[in-house]
């Protein structure tokens, strides 16, 4: 435990050393929290209905500015480190060390997550908070609740990117794949319409998939949508992803190892 | 009149550079056929999510600021062409920043060959034509979605109007690639007037706060890449918001910032010190 502690503390010092990239990410983030902010803002002026599909333009300007701050902790992009250690070769050596692989990328990526919590998702939620009308939840358990659904959001997340990375076991080209993933969370999370104003046909399948759990789900406990029953079904639907998501991981993992051959030199 | 004959012939020794870097590129890049394939097709489905986006939203809503869903996707296809056709030649700017790292770049200032070509030939990639194909799926859509009223002044307009745009999006590249002179380091903060841009201008501009849409009207002028020019394309009634030889001035714009696009570079070139490494 001890030693995915300290994994996780480096994985977070070594953000820390991009400070100029941070700021210019937290800077886009902000950016499009304000174009979707008064998108929807216009959206609602124009259907002249004060609530649309269960939410009004309150709930929407607050879902903007609650993804906009929780993309980076979930990381919904590509991220290619694993891919990138099978294509040179080093996986070797990590597959060959004393730690459980799968728990060691899992402690870099939590590790990683935290510092995206305290320096990208709290600024950009202050900023739609304070210059936006984005509202902030009034009950602490609330928080609490939310806290939880982002922690399982970013084990889905985690999940489905180690799943991409470690399919260039048998693809030569990684790229693909997880260029798909990326615009798939997007889409299905989510992100780009918020789920609820899916058509009555789509919605089912996009709120089944495992991408609803990483944007949709957290938004949904954060606003206050799921609640009672709801936030139970609501966790339990993340749970299940990410245990589901951790048990194909270690599979195909040891398909894997099964099946790589050193070349050596 | 012999420097006039000199700038002349030193475009067309450019231009003829700048092709063969890019038939090498192409070459090399049709050695992964498989690859190439399938990364231009995950652009082109990925990037339709975006407009599969828009849909849903106007599928609950209706319409945007007295825009029905044709005239959004006009407005769409537009940024997305134009953006498009500048990431394709002007994507050796966006990786000019590792070669600024590696210390790459002072080859290119030893090379007897304009460096402004050899940096826009650096890289090049055909799986992008994903990006444009998806822009004009939606401005054909739009086009059947929405009577235009063609006369032969919009149709000469049309082509110069995805011309500017393509100059604006490149001058942006241009800039962000120039700010690597004093920073060294990739700073992605010209993302947000590129790829932010695109939606950006894929939206009517009155949606935004006035002091965006003065800001993208004056400053960065990114409103000329669709909205002045749908207004008139499409007989908007805000044209009359506007003088109205607002939307012809597009090119001029465009003009304008490409130049200080250049002049930028220019001084940043010339400021340029190598990292030594």
């Amino acid at each position: 435990m001890r030693l995915y502690y300290e994994v996780a503390k480096r994985s977070f010092a070594r953000q820390g050393a991009y400070r100029a990239a941070n700021l210019a990410g937290l800077a886009t983030n902000v950016f499009f929290g304000i174009m979707r902010n008064y998108l929807f803002i216009a959206l609602y002026a124009g259907a002249g209905a004060t609530v649309q599909a269960g939410w009004t333009v309150a709930d929407a300007v607050t879902f903007v500015w609650v993804a906009q701050a929780i993309i980076m902790p979930i990381f919904i992009w590509g991220w290619w480190d694993i891919a990138l250690t099978i294509r040179s070769g080093d996986v070797v050596s990590d597959l060959s060390k004393p730690f459980d692989y799968y728990s060691f990328w899992l402690a870099q990526d939590v590790g990683r997550a935290v510092f995206h919590l305290f320096f990208r998702a709290v600024p950009t939620l202050f900023i739609g908070v304070l210059l936006f009308d984005a509202r902030l939840p009034d009950d602490p358990l609330r928080w609490l609740a939310f806290l939880l659904s982002g922690a399982l959001a970013i084990w889905i997340s985690f999940g489905l990117r180690f799943l991409s990375n470690i399919s260039s076991f048998w693809l030569l080209d990684y790229r693909g794949v997880g260029l798909l993933l990326m615009f798939m969370n997007g889409f299905f999370g989510g992100l780009l319409v918020p789920l609820n104003y899916w058509p009555n046909w789509a919605r089912p399948i996009a709120e089944a998939l495992p991408f609803a759990g990483m944007i949709q789900v957290p938004v949904d406990v954060y606003l206050g949508k799921a609640t009672g029953m709801g936030l139970t079904d609501a966790l339990l639907f993340q749970l299940m992803w990410g245990a589901g998501l951790m048990l194909a991981n270690r599979q195909v993992l040891n398909l894997a190892v099964r099946k790589v051959i050193v070349q050596g030199g | 009149m012999s420097s006039i004959a000199n700038t002349v012939s030193d475009i067309g020794e450019d231009i003829a550079l700048y092709r063969r870097f890019i038939g090498l590129r192409l070459r090399a890049q049709m050695q992964y056929r498989a690859s190439f394939l399938m990364m231009t097709v995950v652009t082109f489905l990925g990037l339709s999510t975006e407009f599969a986006a828009i849909l849903i939203l106007f599928n609950q809503f209706g319409s945007l600021a007295g825009w029905d869903v044709g005239e959004i996707a006009f407005l769409y296809g537009l940024a997305n062409i134009s953006f498009g056709l500048a990431e394709m030649v002007g994507a050796g700017f966006d990786v000019f920043p590792a070669s600024i790292r590696r210390g790459d770049f002072d080859q290119v200032l030893l090379r007897p060959a304009g460096i402004f070509t050899q940096v826009m030939a650096a890289d090049f990639q055909l799986r992008r034509v994903g990006r444009i194909g998806q822009g004009v799926v939606a401005f054909g859509l739009a086009l059947a979605w929405t009577p235009i009223d063609w006369d032969i002044s919009k149709l000469l307009y049309l082509p110069v109007v995805f011309l500017s745009g393509a100059a604006m999006f490149m001058a942006m590249f241009v800039l962000g690639a120039t700010l690597c002179f004093w920073t060294v380091q990739s700073i992605e903060l010209i993302n947000i007037l590129t790829n932010g841009g695109t939606e950006l201008t894929s939206y009517p501009l009155p949606i935004y706060h006035v002091a965006m849409q003065s800001f993208f009207t004056f400053f960065v002028p990114l409103a000329f890449v669709s909205y002045f020019p749908a207004l008139y394309l499409l007989d908007r009634p805000e044209r009359a918001d506007w003088p109205a030889w607002i939307p012809f001035i597009t090119p001029l714009v465009a003009l304008g910032f490409i130049t200080v696009a250049r002049l930028a570079w220019r001084i940043g070139v010339s400021h340029y010190r190598s990292t030594g490494s």
